[in-house]
């Protein structure tokens, strides 16, 4: 179970790192190839787009690690100033109602997935099916479903993850 | 009926410690089921992936990504020793170079707590070690990183941008405009303090001192000259700027300054990631609350009781001051807009408030909520990562906090101050 999950964690933040950088690369080559051999450009519509599928990629993979290490944004203050038995009633409040919303939204995204791909709706440029599109909602909510169940079993504490400041947004 | 208790409902889940993705998202579920039962489900995803699947905020990562990337590497010090070497001279010299700093760093970052993060490490003992009380220092610190939001590329901007269609560069040309305005507006109060203590000057630098470090700090001052003469003289998009500025930071931070080794870039951009993430998902959310807003028909409700009352726009920004000024205490500045954008806009605009002037008074409000007591963020930020008690910074600024409602009254009242540069660059 632990060897699973860090492997995971691994591939999460792994895929995370890699979208980040290949949209970065992707937009500011195509940024470059337009000033310096404006020729070739207009056939590089397509960045936009494959940016765009890697930031819905991107949004929605990183759900899950972004709960477990305390950055989902939350108004704690009160929160943690709680007597214990209370915190922890709201604490467990807390998650069911995150991980019932996880489910719910990752069922009903995944409804919409298969719906896209049987349209057989394809995006404009790259011709592929738009079920790309919609397919990381339902990984994205499973897997902050999945962190908020390891709250629920004790397995992970995000309210005591010592947050980096200058990593606030 | 049904509205004010799941308005009640979402205020509660706020106040308990509900992330703020179920505090947006679970009302707007609730409401489907509740009041419109035959609409499908699918219209949850869809709306959800309406409100990230947008050209204009592809801009949010690539900023996220050069600002971290600066921060760790070495351009934030270089602009630090830059300012130093202007200011340090003069009396209270280095409380005026922590806010030119802040100010052209925070306006990199796009984001106030990590500019507070990042600068106030380098700044706050320096300010200490010059005379300044850590009171003030903290306050300092704190509030002149709201400039962030303020001077372009700022996050704050895109995001305003993209819920009321207004022109990303006019937004831009007048941040620079009100975020300077509020910068000279702390200096001044700097001046004020060393002469109340009778702080002397810093170091006084060599015009050779001077000359190297503001050869050193070229790079860094590079990718601000990069940013916005691009974006003004209609070279890039927003977007554009913001992807050429992340090559630049990487290739400066690694090849030129080695500070920053290829292994570091891939942890700074794995963070990264996961912080657009946290953006990213209240975008989805705040996009299908809004969407339910709009078949509520608040707005029009809104509208008829605005002319029924003949509400002036004087009276109106009023309004939006006090509102946007508390939610900004307990809620972040992209889902103050995402919450209340979709109903207020359309009011201003039928008042006939310029939509760039209307974006500098939210954009304002939501600063000073940043950095009011008891839930300021900043505040939080600054406690912190300078190791000092939250108290003592909550001492230090309230004095920044009257300059700034101050600057908020002439902001909103003069609105020429945010659309003249605007015509003028544009």
């Amino acid at each position: 179970m632990g060897v699973a999950l860090a492997v995971l964690r691994r591939l999460e933040s792994f895929l995370l790192a890699i979208l980040m950088l290949a949209m970065s690369f992707a937009y500011s080559a195509n940024v470059l190839v337009r000033e310096l051999a404006p020729g070739i450009a207009s056939s590089l519509a397509w960045i936009d787009e494959i940016c765009l599928f890697g930031l819905v990629w991107m949004v929605f993979l990183g759900l899950g690690l972004a709960l477990e290490r305390g950055r989902q944004i939350a108004m704690t203050s009160v929160l943690l100033k709680l007597a214990a038995p209370l915190r922890r009633g709201v604490k467990l409040a807390i998650d069911l109602t995150g991980l019932a919303f996880s489910l719910y939204v990752a069922q009903v995204s995944f409804t919409m997935t298969l719906l896209v791909l049987r349209s057989g709706q394809v995006s404009p440029t790259l011709d592929i099916t738009m079920s790309w599109l919609y397919g990381p909602m339902p990984a994205g909510f499973l897997l902050l479903g999945m962190r908020y169940a390891l709250e629920l079993a004790g397995a992970n504490e995000r309210h005591a993850v010592q947050v980096d400041p200058s990593l606030h947004v | 009926m049904i509205a004010l208790v799941l308005f009640v409902l979402a205020l509660a889940m706020l106040a308990l410690g509900f992330e703020m993705l179920l505090v947006m998202g679970l009302p707007s579920v609730l409401i489907k089921h509740v009041l419109y039962p035959d609409m499908p489900p699918v219209a949850i995803p869809q709306r959800m992936l309406g409100g990230v699947e947008v050209v204009t905020l592809l801009a949010i990562p690539f900023f996220i990504f050069a600002a971290d990337l600066m921060a760790r590497g070495k351009m934030a010090k270089q602009l630090a020793d830059l300012f130093s070497a202007l200011f340090g001279r003069y009396r209270g010299g280095v409380g005026h170079s922590t806010v030119a700093a802040v100010m052209v760093f925070g306006a990199a970052a796009g984001s106030a707590p990590a500019t507070v993060a990042a600068m106030g490490r380098i700044a706050f003992p320096e300010l200490v070690r010059s005379g300044f009380s850590e009171r003030f220092s903290l306050g300092l610190i704190s509030s002149s990183a709201e400039c962030a939001l303020l001077i372009p590329p700022s996050i704050t901007f895109v995001v305003y941008s993209w819920l009321t269609g207004t022109s990303i560069a006019g937004l831009f040309a007048a941040g620079l405009a009100v975020g300077i305005v509020l910068g000279l507006a702390f200096m001044g109060l700097v001046a004020w303090e060393a002469y109340r203590r009778g702080i002397r000057a810093g170091d006084s630098s060599s015009s050779a001192q001077r000359w190297r470090a503001l050869r050193e700090a070229g790079w860094a001052l590079g990718m601000q000259v990069i940013i916005l003469a691009g974006i003004f003289a209609g070279y890039f998009t927003a977007t554009e700027a913001a992807a050429v500025s992340v090559a630049y930071a990487i290739l400066v931070e690694v090849l030129v300054l080695r500070s920053l080794t290829w292994r570091d870039v891939f942890a700074i951009a794995q963070e990264s990631a996961v912080s657009t993430s946290v953006v990213f998902v209240l975008l989805a959310m705040g996009s299908l609350l809004a969407y339910f807003i709009t078949l509520g028909e608040v707005q029009a409700t809104l509208l008829q009781w605005a002319q029924d009352w003949h509400v002036s726009w004087v009276g109106f920004l009023m309004v939006v001051n006090v509102l946007f000024f508390i939610a900004g205490m307990f809620i972040d500045a992209n889902s103050i807009m995402l919450i209340f954008l979709p109903t207020l806009f359309p009011l201003s605009s039928s008042l006939g408030i310029d939509p760039v002037h209307f974006g500098m008074v939210v954009t304002l409000n939501i600063c000073i909520g940043m950095i009011t007591p008891p839930f300021g963020l900043d505040l939080f930020v600054a406690s912190s990562s300078l190791k000092r008690p939250v108290e003592d910074v909550v001492a230090g600024v309230w004095p920044f906090i009257w300059v700034n409602i101050a600057v908020l009254m002439v902001i909103s009242y003069i609105p020429s101050i945010s659309t003249a540069l605007p015509r003028l660059l544009l």
